[in-house]
C-alpha cells in the first residue's frame, strides 16, 4: 500500500475538515490514481457530503494502488488540523503499516499518526433529483442570508422563478426575506425550468455554508420539495457538494 | 437481538399490577437474550448503560431531546414543544410525531437501491446510547442530538417512546435489583433457590450486567467465584437496632466494642496505588465532591491496595468541632469545590477494612479486621479511628453513649467480638447493633418510609397533595406495604412542591411492587424515602404492613404520623422493613404491659 498526497497549503484542508466534522462522525476518503473522493451521510441521514479532488489539484499525488481507503474519525482529524498553520505545506501519507500520517511542514516538520478505521466498503448511490432550478450565487451572500433567517426561524424557504431567487424565513417572531438579483451582483446565474419552492433546515445549511471561507461561488440546484444540491468549487481544483433533504410542510 | 423485543417486554411489565407477573415477564425476556449481550439488556432494562457507581450520564436535557425529535420527525422545534405540552411527556410526544413522520425527510427517500430500513437491534441502541453518553467537548451537544435523531429515525414510534424515556432517565419500569436477581435465578440458575447464591455475588460486586454475564457463561459455579475488586464498590454491611444497652449486650454475648455513630456520610474508600475512589452508602461515586478526603486516604492508608470504610463528617474550620450531617450537603456540587472545601472541611473516622493488598477480609472476624485497620491507618488531625471503647456492662455502654451524644453524634454502634463476626456485605444483622438517641417523639424510633401514592388535598391544600400514602419495605417479597397516610409536618412550601417533586414518578395504576388495600388518587413508582415519626403503632384493618402477622385480618399502622424530613440518601429498598415495624410494635407492647 502506498499513498502520498501533498497540498501546497493547509488552509483549504483546515476548513474542509472543519466543515465535514460538523456533519459526519466517521467516513473514508477513497484515493485512486485519478484523485481523491469522499462520500458520506450524516448520522440522521438528512445530509450527504460528496467531495472530489482530482490528482492535478495536489502539488504531489502518488497513489500506487488501485484504491486506498482512508477511514478516519473526523473529530480526531479536526483536532489535528487545528494544529496546522494556514501556510504550512500539508501532506497525507498511508504506508505499509496502514496508519495515516498527517504532516505539516512549516518552521518544523510535524507528523501526527492516526490509526485507519475499517468502515466497510458500501458505496452510497447518488440521490435522484429532477432539478428544475439552477442558481449560482456569491457564497458570502448566502451565508449572510442564512444568518438573517436564523433570527426568526430554524428553517428557510428557497423560492426560485424565472426572475429571481429568494431566501425566506418566517415564524411568529417575524419574517425575513433576502432577494438575490443580478443587478446588485450577488446573483450570477439563474436557470429555472419550473418555479421551485422548498424548505430546508438552517442547522445543516449553516454548517455547510462554512465552506464560503474557501470558495467564493456556490451553485444551488433543487426542485419543489426535493433535496437541495449545494456545490462549492475548491481553490486549486475539485469540488465539495452537499445534498440536503427537504423539510416537508 | 431486536430492540422491539425489549419494548414488548417493557410494555407488559408496565401494564401488570402483580410482582410475580413482572418477574415472569422478565424471565421470559432474559431467556431470549444471546449471552454476549445479556449485560446490555440488563442495563437497558434498568434504564442505564453501566452500573450507577460508574456515574455515566447522557448529558441530554429535555431541550436537546426535543431537538433530536424534531430532526427525526421532520418538524419544527415548536411543533415538538406544543405536542409535549399537550400530551405531557416527551416519550409519548415522540411516539405521536414519529407516527405522522413526513415522507421525504431523509435522503434515503430519494435514493434507489438502498436497502430497506433496518430494524433497530439492541446492539445498535446500546452502542449509540454509549456514544451519546461519551460525547464531550466542543460540539458535543450537536453530536448527541444527531446520534439520538439517527436512532429515532429508524425506531418504530413505540420504540422511540422508550428510547426517550431511557435517555431522560425516566424509564419508570420500577424493576429493582432484587427483582432482577430473582429473574436471573429462575432463568439461568436452578430456580428461585439459587437467588441467595447470586445475591451473595451481587453483594460483593453489585453490577447486575456483569453477574448475569458470568451466570450465563460459567453457571452458578462461576458466580460463586465472583470476588471483590478494588474500584467496584461492595454492598455495605448494615446494623440492626435495639433500644436498651441491656438488650444489646445480651445479644452480643455480654461484651462488645462500641463506636461513635457520627452524624456524617458513610464512605467506602477504594485505594489503588495513588488512585482513590469514594463511594456513598448507596454506592454512588462521590469522589469528585471530596478531594480532601481522597488526599487523606492516599496519605494515611499504608497499603498499596485497600478498601476501607469510615464516616466523613463536616467539621467547624475554626474549632474543629463536628457539624451536623446537613452541612455536608454543601459539598455535593459540581463547581466551586475548592471554596466549599474551605468553608465546609471534613474529617474521616475510619471503622472497618474490607480488603488489603490482594486479601479479601470479609470472612475475617471483626476484632482481627480492626487490628489490620489499626496497622494500615496512620492517624492524623483529620483522619482517625472512630472513637471506640470495649464495653462489658450496660452502665459502661450507657455512659459511652451519653458521651457520644455530648460530642455531637447520633449514638453508638455496638459490634460483636465473636469469631463469627464476619463482614456481612449487603445484609442487616445483629452482628452490628445501633443504639441511637431517640428523637423527642412519642415513638421509640422514627421510620424511613417510602411514598407509594397520594391523595389530593381540599380547601387550603387544593391543587396539591393532602396526604401521602407511605409504605414499609418487605425484603422477603420485595414489595412495599402501606403503614400510614401522612399529611402533617410539612411546611407550606414543601406542600406546594410535592406534586412537582413526585411528577417523574407518577403512574396511572398501582405499582406491582406496592401492596395496598387503600385506593390512592395518584400512584407513584416507589422511589422517595421520608423520615416519619408518630404516636404509636396500632393494629389496622386497612394497612397491609404485617398483615395477618400480629393478628388475623389486621395489619400495622402508625398513629398520628408526622413528616420529619426527606431522606435522599436512602433508596426505597433501604427503608424501614416490615419486620422492624413489627419489632417496634412488640417492644411498645412490652412497655405497656410493664
Amino acid at each position: 500500500m502506498g499513498l502520498r498526497l501533498v497540498f501546497s497549503d493547509a488552509k483549504t484542508w483546515k476548513y474542509l475538515v472543519d466543515t465535514l466534522s460538523r456533519l459526519i462522525d466517521e467516513a473514508a476518503f477513497i484515493a485512486k490514481p485519478q484523485g481523491l473522493t469522499l462520500r458520506a451521510l450524516d448520522p440522521s441521514r438528512i445530509a450527504m457530503v460528496d467531495l472530489e479532488i482530482p490528482a492535478e489539484a495536489f502539488e504531489e499525488y502518488e497513489c500506487t494502488e488501485e484504491e486506498v481507503r482512508i477511514g478516519v474519525n473526523f473529530d480526531e482529524l479536526k483536532k489535528i488540523m487545528k494544529r496546522g498553520r494556514a501556510k504550512d505545506k500539508f501532506e497525507l501519507e498511508v504506508g505499509e503499516d496502514k496508519k495515516l500520517n498527517v504532516r505539516f511542514k512549516g518552521h518544523a516538520i510535524r507528523t501526527f499518526v492516526l490509526p485507519l478505521l475499517d468502515l466497510g466498503t458500501q458505496q452510497l448511490p447518488t440521490p435522484k433529483i429532477p432539478i428544475t432550478a439552477h442558481v449560482k450565487v456569491l457564497s458570502d451572500a448566502v451565508t449572510d442570508a442564512l444568518k438573517d433567517a436564523a433570527i426568526v426561524s430554524d428553517y428557510v424557504r428557497f423560492e426560485a422563478n424565472e426572475e429571481r431567487f429568494v431566501i425566506k424565513a418566517s415564524s411568529d417572531r417575524g419574517n425575513v426575506e433576502v432577494d438575490f438579483t443580478q443587478e446588485l451582483g450577488s446573483l450570477i446565474e439563474l436557470d429555472v425550468k419550473e418555479p421551485a419552492i422548498a424548505s430546508y433546515s438552517l442547522d445543516y445549511l449553516t454548517d455547510m455554508s462554512k465552506t464560503s471561507a474557501i470558495s467564493d461561488i456556490v451553485t444551488i440546484e433543487y426542485a419543489s420539495n426535493k433535496p437541495l444540491i449545494m456545490t462549492y468549487d475548491l481553490p486549486g481544483g475539485g469540488r465539495l457538494t452537499f445534498y440536503l433533504a427537504p423539510r416537508m410542510e | 437481538m431486536l430492540y422491539s423485543e425489549l419494548v414488548e417486554a417493557y410494555e407488559k411489565i408496565e401494564r401488570t399490577t402483580r410482582r410475580t407477573e413482572m418477574t415472569a415477564f422478565l424471565v421470559s425476556l432474559l431467556k431470549k437474550v444471546p449471552p454476549d449481550i445479556i449485560d446490555k439488556v440488563i442495563y437497558l432494562t434498568q434504564g442505564k448503560l453501566r452500573p450507577d457507581y460508574e456515574g455515566l450520564e447522557y448529558g441530554m436535557g429535555e431541550k436537546l431531546v426535543m431537538r433530536a425529535i424534531a430532526l427525526a420527525a421532520g418538524c419544527s422545534l415548536k411543533e415538538v414543544e406544543e405536542t409535549v405540552r399537550k400530551v405531557g411527556d416527551l416519550g409519548s410526544a415522540a411516539e405521536i410525531l414519529l407516527k405522522t413522520r413526513k415522507k421525504g425527510v431523509s435522503l434515503f427517500d430519494f435514493m434507489e437501491q438502498v436497502e430497506a430500513e433496518k430494524e433497530l437491534t439492541v446492539e445498535r441502541v446500546y452502542s449509540t446510547l454509549m456514544k451519546i453518553a461519551k460525547a464531550t467537548g466542543e460540539g458535543a451537544q450537536d453530536t448527541k442530538v444527531t446520534l439520538l435523531a439517527s436512532l429515532l429515525r429508524d425506531a418504530k414510534p413505540k420504540e422511540a417512546k422508550y428510547l426517550i424515556r431511557t435517555i431522560l432517565g425516566r424509564l419508570r419500569l420500577g424493576i429493582a435489583d432484587m427483582t432482577i436477581l430473582d429473574a436471573l435465578a429462575i432463568a439461568f440458575g436452578k430456580g428461585k433457590g439459587s437467588r441467595e447464591l447470586i445475591e451473595r455475588a451481587y453483594n460483593r460486586y453489585p453490577d447486575l450486567g456483569y453477574i448475569a454475564k458470568v451466570l450465563m457463561s460459567e453457571g452458578l459455579e462461576g458466580v460463586k467465584k465472583v470476588g471483590i475488586k478494588v474500584g467496584v464498590p461492595i454492598m455495605p454491611m448494615l446494623a440492626e437496632r435495639l433500644r436498651s444497652p441491656e438488650e444489646i449486650l445480651q445479644k452480643l454475648g455480654g461484651v462488645c466494642i462500641a463506636e461513635y455513630k457520627y452524624d456524617g456520610m458513610r464512605i467506602q474508600a477504594h485505594k489503588k496505588g495513588n488512585e482513590v475512589i469514594l463511594f456513598s452508602r448507596r454506592l454512588e461515586n462521590v469522589t469528585s465532591f471530596f478531594p480532601d478526603a481522597c488526599d487523606l486516604i492516599r496519605k494515611h492508608i499504608k497499603a498499596n491496595e485497600a478498601i476501607v470504610e469510615g464516616e466523613c463528617v463536616a467539621i467547624d474550620p475554626d474549632t474543629g468541632e463536628l457539624r451536623p450531617f446537613q452541612e455536608l450537603m454543601h459539598r455535593r456540587r459540581k463547581y466551586d469545590i475548592r471554596r466549599a472545601m474551605e468553608e465546609y472541611p471534613v474529617s474521616l473516622f475510619m471503622f472497618d477494612v474490607i480488603y488489603v493488598d490482594g486479601k479479601d477480609l470479609t470472612l475475617t472476624p471483626y476484632p482481627e479486621r480492626r487490628k489490620i485497620l489499626e496497622s494500615i491507618l496512620e492517624e492524623g488531625d483529620r483522619i482517625k479511628l472512630a472513637q471506640w471503647k470495649l464495653v462489658r456492662s450496660p452502665k459502661e455502654l450507657e455512659e459511652f453513649f451519653e458521651q457520644a451524644i455530648a460530642d455531637g453524634c447520633e449514638g453508638v454502634m455496638c459490634k460483636s467480638l465473636m469469631p463469627n463476626a464476619i463482614y456481612q456485605s449487603g445484609t442487616r444483622g445483629f452482628l452490628w447493633i445501633k443504639y441511637k438517641r431517640d428523637y423527642k417523639a412519642e415513638l421509640a424510633d422514627t421510620l424511613d418510609l417510602v411514598a407509594v401514592g397520594a391523595f389530593w388535598g381540599k380547601g387550603r391544600r387544593a391543587g396539591t397533595y393532602g396526604a401521602l400514602l407511605m409504605a414499609a419495605y418487605d425484603p422477603e417479597t420485595d414489595t412495599f406495604k402501606t403503614v400510614c397516610k401522612v399529611g402533617s409536618g410539612f411546611t407550606d412550601e414543601q406542600l406546594a412542591q410535592l406534586p412537582k417533586m413526585f411528577e417523574p414518578y407518577v403512574i396511572d395504576h398501582k405499582h406491582p411492587r406496592v401492596d395496598s388495600k387503600m385506593e390512592a388518587d395518584v400512584w407513584f413508582v416507589p422511589a422517595i424515602v421520608m423520615e416519619i415519626t408518630g404516636a404509636e403503632i396500632t393494629l389496622s384493618p386497612i394497612h397491609t404492613c404485617a398483615w395477618n402477622v400480629v393478628k388475623e385480618g389486621a395489619g400495622l399502622a402508625i398513629r398520628f404520623p408526622r413528616f420529619i424530613r426527606f431522606r435522599p440518601d436512602k433508596s426505597p429498598e433501604e427503608a424501614t422493613t416490615v419486620k422492624e415495624v413489627i419489632d417496634l410494635y412488640k417492644k411498645q407492647r412490652k412497655i405497656t404491659a410493664r
